[in-house]
């Protein structure tokens, strides 16, 4: 029997939350396609790092990998354009899914950008709101005053509209900052007060959304692999992600709320700051989001605003969805499927 | 021959300094950017990406070459310690035509990369944009460079090998060669 | 051929071209290019050489290395060394092989200051290995005990590649950086026992004037000049611990601190500085550009897959606790002779993992036991970056295989430390228990 493989690389640590559900999918496919069609998965960036993943996949060092632009900015500006929108993330579900339909279909500039790297881009998700991790318990808007945050690209604009002082630690030290000191809040998922260790330095974990990165995408596959397949393995991979997305994403919300309840009792503080924080929030969201358009064209995005326009759109179309038919787990998979995933062409092959 | 040594001893040289300069500007800015962040509520913008793609590719790719020019790279010698002098020559020059390949192999793959990022105008961005693109360049003249530098090794070996010069007589041109290279930076040669 | 031996015919011609003489970098890398290319085709091996050696180098948390290799080259060419091995000397006449220990002891306070363990041994290399040959110690202590104690820097906090397990076993980083401190000191104390009696069975190794008198009045007389480089690494430390630099940030404190006081005492001219400057550059790309092809030889082995085969190995001995202990410091030994130290721990933490949960391993001690491996594997031939970065230091004074020599000695050492660290894993665990 002539077996394909598709070697799958991604950067995220063995113990990632999304793994397991990686795991599963790459099963599904195995058993949906008899076994014709494997996966061999690479965790951990022991294949490729972050940064060589898209790159990698273009020149066929893997078929398969977890992209993330920011590592290569100039090589994904789209993607990039895409992720300023992560501070307007406070709905994980409703932009995961606007995320997919939009890069999917409704976005001509993302399909041109993954064509450069020889990749069709297959799914995605929109990960849970960033939140500052803090030393201490911070507050009023002034208690932030030339304190040492961790931030970077809109974040650290957000910092320094706070008058705090922005620093970029790398994410290997970010831990040991943080217990010493030289950053007083870390930026990062409710998660990572375990993931990350950072419930042992930063007790007090400000609730406030800051959004969710909107960056990073799960599954994206070489085209000249893509054609390899048979319409029934194509088929095979497209009609097992809606559950491959459902599982990422609600793993996600249900790791922060399990954090919070497990960190509660080690003694973090899980709170929200005085109002005028949310308030100073969304007031720098709405001078910010003018900016973002400009910001798209210095990238070289051509229409930045219509891609703007259009996630707005599709975020409007799935809040009505969701608030229609419900949001527990089987309903936003079928959702999906029904929206998204089953619309992709599997029947012919993509021009190289 | 003398002449294309000479000359790719001083390149080598010259971009060398360049290295140097890069390895004394990451220790400034590093402690710049501690200084205002601990105590002036500010920060050296840059920093992480200025050491990460600019100091860091100039210190580790820039003195390659001279490290060649010096014979410095390190090597196991315990299997050929006891063969002739000739037959470890002809070692050598094979062994330096490898070197040469394949450096010039990773300069050309190096030079591929770098004109396409060139192209592209390839940034970072931490806290600020952080233009990368030149660096590249750092990894295509040091290699390649390196690939000269070997070369230019291995048909002094090959012609020793061949009975053009003694062992000796290469041995003590190599020696004053290496001497006048590292006296350029005040190092007594051979005690590093 | 399957990709598996295409892993193992590749290990083996990289073995045959290391005995040729083809510099280590360059066999690694051209072994792994050519590897990836057999199994992935020549288009993915040129890109994986076109991208992956400047994003491999462009890395904050490898500055550590040219910084404490400046730092080092600065407190020797100034002549900042000489006056401490004077008094370690002096005050450590009548114990055999004094200044070894001396130097490993320096080695296990530096560790403190310092996050890696190829970043410790080349800020001591510079500092202790010219003062202890200008004593006569044979070159094979010498080099060994500093190549080796070099290795406390990772299990010493603060350390990054401890810091790297935690977030990838997803265990409390306090609790890990906790753990290594015993087993560090317990290492530092083995490589001391091995020094003493080493030399006490041979005095040749590190000789003595057995006649020699010496006035306690020389003794206190000599510590008066002692100060700059305790005083350096307790600053280093503390600017630390107090917040001012992480711990990579360190090492250019470390540097320009040693730059300051070299000033303060007029021993740093700019020529000195500039020598300085230079012999910790050609220190720097000698090490990275080996530390370059060990990347790439650990991106070739994801490809043939060898390192998962052989956990898979050792996965199916997990029905016996003894026998897969076993089996793992086998792998670990074997793979820590070519590969790099987070290279192998991204190969195979993804599969053992999961054994060690399931067989109810405490995974704080496995991280130890773990660093402890990987550190043996920084100084095991062929590929070991430690004795590298001391052969850059010491350039053509002491042979390669003489380091590798004195080394084996220390490896035996580490190995009965291992033993007691699986034996009693509460070495490893009595200080992290203590905060729980
Ligand atoms: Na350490
Ligand atoms: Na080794």
């Amino acid at each position: 029997q002539n077996t394909k493989k598709i070697v799958y690389a991604s950067y995220l640590s063995p113990q990632h939350i999304t793994n397991p559900v990686l795991t599963e999918f790459f099963k599904a496919i195995e058993e949906d396609t008899n076994g014709s069609l494997t996966v061999e998965s690479h965790v951990g960036g022991s294949l490729l790092s972050g940064r060589d993943i898209p790159g990698g996949v273009r020149d066929g060092v893997a078929d398969a990998g977890y992209f993330v632009g920011a590592y290569i900015p100039s090589e994904m500006p789209v993607d990039n354009y895409l992720a300023q929108f992560s501070l307007w993330n406070s709905e994980p579900l409703v932009m995961t899914a606007a995320l997919n339909e939009l890069v999917l279909f409704n976005c001509p500039e993302c399909t041109e950008e993954y064509a450069k790297f020889n990749t069709r881009y297959l799914a995605s998700y929109a990960l849970t709101p960033y939140v500052y991790h803090c030393r201490s318990e911070l507050t009023k808007l002034e208690d932030f005053k030339g304190k040492r945050v961790r931030g970077i690209a809109a974040y650290g604009d957000l910092a320094r509209a706070l008058e705090a002082v922005p620093v970029n630690v790398s994410p290997d030290e970010a831990y040991e900052a943080l217990d010493r000191g030289i950053l007083e809040c870390a930026l990062h998922s409710v998660a990572a007060q375990k993931a990350r260790s950072y419930g042992e330095a930063a007790k007090f974990v400000i609730l406030d959304p800051l959004g969710g990165y909107l960056g990073a995408s799960t599954f994206n596959l070489r085209i000249p692999k893509w054609n390899d397949l048979t319409p029934d393995e194509r088929k095979a991979i497209t009609d097992n992600l809606p559950a491959m997305v459902t599982g990422a994403i609600f793993n996600y919300i249900e790791e922060d709320k399990k954090i919070i309840e497990e960190y509660t009792k080690t003694g973090t503080k899980f709170y929200n700051a005085d109002p005028e924080f949310a308030a100073f929030v969304e007031d720098f969201k709405k001078d910010y989001r003018p900016n973002i358009i400009d910001k798209g064209t210095e990238m070289g995005i051509k229409d930045p605003q219509a891609i703007s326009d259009e996630l707005d759109r599709l975020a409007e179309k799935w809040r009505g969805l969701l608030a229609e038919n419900g949001t527990d787990k089987e309903t936003y998979e079928r959702l999906l499927h029904e929206e998204i995933f089953s619309k992709i062409d599997t029947q012919s092959p993509i021009g190289e | 021959m003398a002449i294309a040594r000479r000359l790719a001893g001083l390149l080598s040289v010259v971009i060398t300094l360049v290295g140097a300069v890069a390895m004394v500007l990451m220790m400034v800015h590093i402690i710049v950017d501690a200084v205002l962040r601990t105590f002036f509520a500010s920060s050296a913008p840059g920093t992480t990406e200025f050491v990460s793609f600019y100091y860091m590719v100039a210190v580790t790719f820039l003195p390659l070459a001279y490290i060649q020019c010096l014979r410095g790279h390190v090597i196991i010698e315990l299997f050929t310690g006891g063969l002739p002098p000739r037959v470890v020559h002809a070692i050598d020059g094979v062994v330096a035509l490898v070197i040469a390949g394949a450096a010039g192999y990773f300069a050309f793959a190096a030079g591929w990369k770098a004109i396409a990022m060139t192209r592209a105008g390839e940034f970072v961005i931490g806290a600020i944009l952080v233009e990368t693109w030149p660096t590249r360049w750092f990894v295509v003249s040091g290699v390649g460079l390196l690939a000269v530098v070997a070369l230019l090794q291995a048909l002094d070996d090959l012609y020793t090998a061949a009975g053009g010069q003694t062992p000796e007589q290469a041995a003590e041109r190599r020696g004053s060669e290496a001497r006048r290279l590292e006296s350029i930076f005040g190092l007594t040669p051979g005690k590093h | 051929m399957t990709p598996v031996a295409v892993g193992a015919v590749g290990l083996l011609i990289l073995l045959i071209l290391l005995a040729l003489r083809v510099p280590i970098a360059i066999a690694l890398a051209g072994v792994s290019v050519v590897g990836v290319g057999v199994i992935r085709g020549p288009h993915a091996a040129f890109a994986v050489l076109a991208e992956q050696p400047y994003n491999f180098i462009a890395h904050w948390t490898l500055s550590a290395i040219p910084m404490f290799l400046l730092m080092g080259s600065i407190a020797y060419h100034a002549g900042l060394t000489e006056s401490l091995y004077k008094a370690a000397r002096l005050w450590l006449l009548r114990l055999p092989g004094g200044l070894a220990v001396a130097s490993t002891m320096a080695c296990a306070g530096f560790a403190a200051a310092s996050g890696s363990s190829i970043a410790t041994s080349a800020a001591m290399g510079r500092i202790a290995i010219p003062e202890m040959l200008k004593y006569r110690y044979d070159p094979g202590i010498a080099t060994g005990s500093v190549a080796v104690a070099g290795t406390l820097g990772s299990l010493i906090p603060p350390s990054i590649l401890m810091v790297l397990y935690a977030i990838f076993a997803e265990v409390s980083v306090s609790r890990a950086l906790l753990a290594g401190i015993l087993p560090g000191l317990l290492s530092a104390l083995m490589f001391t026992l091995l020094i003493v009696a080493r030399c006490w069975l041979n005095p040749k190794l590190a000789p003595v004037a057995a006649d020699e008198r010496v006035s306690w009045r020389d003794r206190f007389s000599s510590l008066l000049e002692i100060w700059p480089l305790p005083v350096l690494v307790l600053a280093v430390i503390g600017t630390m611990y107090s917040g001012v630099f992480t711990a990579t940030e360190a090492a250019a404190g470390g540097a320009f601190m040693i730059t300051l006081i070299a000033a303060l005492r007029r021993q740093l001219t700019p020529h000195i500085f500039l020598q300085s400057v230079f012999d910790a550059l050609k220190g720097t790309a000698t090490i990275l550009f080996i530390a370059m092809g060990g990347f790439l030889l650990s991106r070739f082995m994801a490809f043939s897959g060898l390192p998962f085969y052989l956990s898979e190995l050792v996965e199916a001995m997990s029905v016996n606790w003894i026998v897969f202990m076993l089996g793992i410091s086998l792998i670990y030994i074997v793979l820590g002779m070519f590969l790099d130290s987070i290279g192998i721990m991204l190969l195979t933490i993804p599969i053992l993992l999961p054994v060690m949960a399931s067989m109810n391993m405490d995974l704080i001690w496995f991280g130890v036991i773990l660093i402890k491996y990987l550190e043996i594997g920084l100084v095991t031939p062929p590929v070991g970056l430690n004795c590298f970065i001391i052969k850059s230091v010491v350039g053509d004074t002491v042979p390669l295989e003489k380091i590798f020599k004195g080394v084996m000695w220390f490896i035996a050492a580490d190995l009965v430390t291992l033993a007691l660290l699986i034996a009693f894993p509460d070495i490893a665990l009595f200080i992290p228990n203590l905060l729980k």
